[in-house]
């Protein structure tokens, strides 16, 4: 069994008197692209900035690439990609100054990969980072994350800024990249539609709390939204959230799911949208 | 793949330092002033000399401390820890050059007034430097210990004794600071806002220090220029007022030359208009957004209101200048009419070019660099004018320069966003 490059265990976070993670239980293996979906707020850019690191958690433990999330030594920092909401520095850089640079730093570092994606987001070499807009900034933010094709790829809404377009090219060459190099990736998004393309498994925070991890496709067969008059012969399962219309509820086998309910899948917008209801 | 990991020490130096503007504001004048003090050791008035010495080794200190906050800004800057150390070892590069540039001037100078004026900056801004390590928090007053810095160099230029026991409290905190660190340089969470307000406001904190309702009729009144400028224009005139009655208190009571303060004062008055054209550019506030608000008829009604309150300010600061150097004459001896009425007419017209660069140009690094070559350009003109003030050329140049700036205004006004 490969070990995990990632797994959080009971983490618990708050700031000042307000907690923020409550008992995050996670892991990312090899080969795993993980979506994390939740409001604004909700605590996803807490987390992954945990995972790193940057801060600290309250209770609770963080391996990452074996090793703790707060003592990651220069080797176990050279395997990890990260793309930050804001990604900063290099103002005063051409691109390509930016890039030499910066692959001086990494031994594994890709050019072919970097030309590849260079050519592919359309970035002009010899323009300034700082005249570059914000999805080009992201986009070249992405590059500099991912051309040395690091073994865990952590991405804090990456798409965000990105034209449809480019945001579908991205999304799949990261699934690809991740299942070639036995990466594991973990991203934060707002959009479903991103999620339900190219995540393997997805996480759903709602005020701190893990509502529903796993793996996609099988939390599409679980998971149903009940409307509540059919609510009587349920398979046996929990219940995750009652919305206005519908009971959300997870099977432990999705064969024993009724008749009426069988072919009802639930996209993972709606599904977001009911627990958040 | 590539294995290219050797880099030379100055990879990105340009980058870094000499490209963006945060740091390039520091950095380019403190090396200028670094070159230009041995120079300076020529000129007899030793306050010159010793402000030129710590002007130049604060502000590289202050280029580094930028660095330090844009470092904590950046959350993926902790995943290449090499890249710390690759602006560490520039860093450290630039101040070696900065002190031995400054050094120079013990060719022509006593070595132990060299020394307490280098020891005098260094533990300002050393110590400055350790607490945003610390913290880049702290950063936001970096202006305030920049011009405390160089106030106190003002005022004890020709006593450097006393600017050694001035180094003393800061160097006590730098120790306490070095022998309680416990990490330095980490991502901080309000680094990055810290670094845009920095960017933004020109390296000034959002605070004026006075009541709104003492302020409200000075934003009116130089309305739409304080609507670009925001808190920045009353901070900067703040300071400007504050220097200004430190000038008349070192010049009548500390032997600070006439002429160091009619430098002083006039760099003070170009400084006003340069963060405000700072702060419009980086705010990237355009016309537009002044056009929906209804008190303005057209785009070229508020580019116009824009120009006049500019030509009001400058009076108005010129005014104070003069108020000033009138103060400070009373307290030394009085020049000749015509003396005054170039530094007013003069500071005006620098003011107005600045205004007026700001306007034409787009680039954060363009206007640093215009603004810087202005100001020299401005005081080097200005000295040559003042030395000549009876002469009849002296008339028309000045003239000249009027009509210059006031064309650049025009210009401006009329083409440009």
């Amino acid at each position: 069994m490969t070990s995990p490059l990632l797994q959080f265990t009971k983490i618990h976070k708050q700031f000042t008197d307000k907690p923020v993670l409550e008992d995050i239980n996670l892991i990312i293996e090899p080969g795993m692209v993980m979506g994390l979906l939740g409001r604004n707020g909700a605590g996803k850019t807490t987390l992954l900035r945990i995972a790193l690191g940057l801060i600290a958690q309250n209770s609770g433990e963080v391996s990452c690439l074996n090793s703790s999330n707060l003592e990651l030594s220069p080797t176990c920092k050279s395997q990890i990609g990260y793309v930050p909401q804001q990604p900063c520095g290099y103002q005063g850089f051409k691109v390509k100054d930016a890039l030499t640079l910066h692959r001086s730093f990494y031994p594994n570092w890709d050019i072919t990969l970097e030309q590849e994606w260079l050519s592919r987001f359309e970035l002009d070499e010899n323009k300034l980072v700082s005249n570059l807009s914000v999805g080009q900034q992201q986009s070249l933010a992405l590059i500099m994350a991912m051309s040395y094709r690091p073994k865990l790829l952590i991405l804090d809404e990456p798409v965000s800024s990105l034209d449809p377009i480019a945001r579908r090219e991205f999304m799949s060459d990261l699934f690809e990249l991740a299942l070639e190099s036995s990466s594991g990736v973990l991203f934060s998004s707002h959009i479903t539609s991103d999620v339900e393309r190219v995540a393997s498994h997805i996480a759903i925070i709602k005020d701190g709390k893990v509502l529903v991890s796993g793996e996609l496709d099988t939390l599409k067969e679980q998971i149903r939204l009940v409307p509540h008059h059919l609510t009587n012969n349920l398979p046996s399962g929990h219940l995750l959230h009652q919305s206005e219309r519908f009971s959300i509820y997870q099977a432990h086998d999705s064969a024993n799911w009724q008749a009426d309910l069988q072919q009802s899948h639930s996209n993972l917008e709606q599904l977001f949208v009911e627990l958040h209801t | 793949m590539s294995t290219l990991t050797q880099r030379n020490w100055w990879a990105g130096f340009s980058g870094f330092w000499l490209r963006e503007c945060g740091s390039a504001n520091f950095f380019i004048p403190g090396i200028l002033a670094s070159i230009a003090s041995p120079w300076l050791t020529l000129i007899e008035d030793q306050n010159i000399q010793v402000f030129s010495l710590v002007f130049s080794i604060s502000a590289l200190w202050m280029a580094f401390c930028w660095q330090l906050v844009k470092l904590q800004a950046q959350e993926s800057a902790l995943l290449f820890p090499a890249i710390k150390q690759h602006i560490y070892l520039q860093g450290t590069i630039i101040l070696v050059i900065g002190y031995l540039l400054n050094a120079l001037a013990l060719l022509n100078h006593p070595a132990p007034e060299v020394a307490y004026a280098m020891l005098f900056a260094t533990s300002f801004g050393g110590s400055f430097f350790l607490l945003c390590i610390r913290n880049s928090a702290y950063f936001k007053h970096n202006s305030y210990v920049f011009m405390l810095a160089l106030v106190l160099a003002m005022f004890y230029g020709d006593a450097s004794q006393i600017l050694a026991l001035l180094a003393v409290p800061p160097m006590l905190m730098g120790t306490y600071l070095l022998v309680t660190r416990t990490h330095h340089c980490q991502w901080h969470h309000l680094a990055y806002q810290t670094y845009i307000n920095n960017i933004q406001t020109g390296w000034l904190p959002s605070n004026t220090f006075v009541p709104d309702f003492l302020t409200r009729g000075f934003r009116q009144f130089f309305m739409p220029m304080s609507y670009f400028a925001g808190n920045l224009l009353i901070q900067t005139c703040q300071i400007l007022f504050a220097s200004g009655l430190l000038a008349i208190v070192a010049s009548g009571f500390f032997g600070v030359t006439f002429h160091f303060v009619v430098g002083f004062t006039d760099m003070l008055v170009l400084m006003v208009a340069i963060f405000v054209c700072w702060s419009k550019l980086q705010t990237k506030m355009t016309w537009d957004q002044l056009y929906l608000l209804p008190i303005y008829s057209s785009l070229k009604a508020i580019k116009q209101a824009y120009h006049v309150s500019a030509v009001k300010l400058g009076f108005c600061l010129a005014l104070f200048q003069l108020l000033i150097l009138l103060a400070c004459s009373v307290l030394s001896t009085f020049e000749a009419v015509a003396f005054y009425l170039v530094i007013f007419t003069g500071s005006i017209a620098g003011f107005v070019l600045c205004v007026a660069l700001g306007s034409m140009i787009k680039s954060a690094l363009a206007l640093s660099f215009s603004c810087m070559f202005v100001v020299i350009l401005h005081s080097a003109f200005k000295s040559y004018l003042l030395n000549h003030e009876q002469s009849a050329t002296t008339l028309y140049l000045l003239l000249g320069y009027v009509v210059i700036a006031i064309a650049l205004l025009l210009y401006s006004n009329k083409r440009f966003d």
